[in-house]
């Protein structure tokens, strides 16, 4: 093959022919069978160009493309400390999630009658009388019989012991009468509270501030038993626990 | 970073039919499918080499076949890649002489409707040796040609970047290289028959 086919060949290989000069070219491949099988040659090994042209290509973006794709999602290993760590933050976490429940759900169930329930003991009269006390009055044989509408009908009609009021206070509080219950237990701390009976005064106070608390005036009662509970010679000292009256303290916030 | 979006399957073909929307084709799928893929191969005993390469190959087949016009877009890209790169993988394991057990579950798990590209799959084997044989070319005849026949540059942009007298030179150069590598080709007829599948299908 001369010079000039092989410069035509690659002529037209390459596109570089004008129009005429490509129809001139494409007749003689028509007829020229060792012609044709060169272009082919020649085609094969521009193919093969290609083909390492694209592959050398894909292999940039590869390269480009598994630094971006590894620092997007970076395979972290931890280590058997941040481990440690990592599982004990998860556990505290868990924990944290399960108190703070609780005291979510007892802060949603938290009322003045539940509190007043949990602390509240209805009082007894003493059975043991000896033959130096005074006889039992009307009121104090009503309240032991629990008859509150009586106790509070003689509290009416009667000449009153301090005793007795504290009964009838006490009878007030037990049918639900709270406000009368309160100014009753007021009187007998006006009375008790001047040092004539301390053992009376201490229960009154007892039962003044759960009034209080079943009432919602939780400031006053909030008052009442943090006193009772920072006497250490208060008989019901052990009633008021700092949690019972925190307790307390959250039902204003609701 | 550059900010790549996914692109739809139009998009993506249209721009791996414009040269200069190659890369931002490429860039695509590797955001879109790399990772997917990839699982193919780590779950069937390969290894992360192992996922880049085939990936790389499985892109490389691909974009030949769109340039081609040879993906007509009866499954979707996604699909395409997925089945490529399951034949291909398989085609290693089978090289390497493991495949029988896994063959069987690869091709228990084949979909019913997934497109058959094994006859579109041109063999791992020839293609490393064009690689080859485009190498041992030498650098400069390389370059020549990748500049003139895969950048599309003219005579006189490689004269540029080049030590050549005048653009004649260059021209001489490049048709010498291209006939030693015609050459090169020729004596090899596998090579010759793998190379005509990728330039007629």
């Amino acid at each position: 093959m001369d010079n000039s086919t092989q410069y035509e060949l690659v002529k037209y290989l390459d596109g570089e022919m004008t129009e005429s000069e490509k129809a001139e070219f494409e007749q003689k491949l028509a007829t020229d069978e060792q012609l044709k099988m060169e272009l082919e040659s020649l085609q094969l090994a521009k193919a093969a160009v290609l083909h390492y042209g694209l592959k050398e290509r894909v292999s940039d973006v590869h390269g480009q493309m598994m630094k971006e794709l590894k620092t997007e999602a970076p395979v972290k290993k931890m280590g058997n400390v941040r481990r440690i760590i990592r599982y004990s933050v998860a556990v505290a976490a868990s924990v944290l999630l399960v108190f703070l429940a609780i005291e979510g759900y007892n802060f949603y169930r938290l009322s003045p009658n539940r509190l007043f329930a949990e602390n509240y003991t209805a009082y007894e009269l003493s059975t043991t009388r000896d033959g130096a006390a005074a006889p039992e009055t009307a009121i104090e044989k009503a309240y032991r019989q629990k008859d509150y509408s009586v106790v509070i009908r003689l509290n009416a009609t009667s000449v009153l012991t301090v005793k007795d009021v504290f009964l009838t206070a006490m009878s007030y509080l037990e049918t639900g009468d709270v406000a009368r219950a309160i100014s009753n237990y007021q009187v007998v701390l006006a009375d008790a509270g001047a040092g004539n009976n301390p053992m009376l005064k201490d229960v009154t106070d007892y039962y003044l501030a759960l009034a209080f608390l079943k009432n919602r005036d939780f400031d006053e009662a909030i008052a009442l038993m943090n006193a009772i509970q920072s006497n250490p010679a208060h008989l019901y000292k052990e009633k008021f626990s700092s949690r019972y009256i925190n307790r307390v303290k959250r039902l204003k916030w609701r | 970073m550059e900010l790549i979006k996914s692109l739809s399957d139009g998009e993506l073909l249209d721009a791996i039919q414009q040269d200069s929307g190659l890369d931002k084709a490429l860039k695509a799928i590797y955001r879109d499918y790399f990772e997917t893929l990839s699982w193919l191969v780590k779950n069937n005993s390969g290894n992360q080499q192992d996922a880049e390469d085939i990936f790389q190959e499985v892109l490389v087949n691909f974009i030949g076949l769109v340039q081609q016009g040879r993906f007509r877009g009866e499954s979707s890209v996604k699909t395409f890649l997925f089945s490529m790169m399951r034949h291909t993988w398989l085609n290693e394991l089978k090289r390497r002489g493991r495949s029988e057990i896994r063959e069987l579950k690869y091709e228990k798990a084949r979909p019913q409707d997934e497109p058959d590209v094994s006859e579109l799959i041109v063999e791992r084997e020839a293609k490393k040796q064009v690689m080859s044989l485009v190498e041992q070319l030498g650098d400069t005849c390389k370059e020549i040609l990748l500049m003139f026949y895969y950048e599309n540059r003219s005579m006189k942009e490689i004269l540029a970047g080049l030590e050549y007298e005048n653009e004649q030179v260059v021209r001489n150069k490049k048709y010498k290289c291209l006939k030693q590598l015609e050459q090169m080709i020729k004596a090899n007829p596998f090579l010759t028959q793998t190379l005509k599948n990728i330039l007629h299908g």
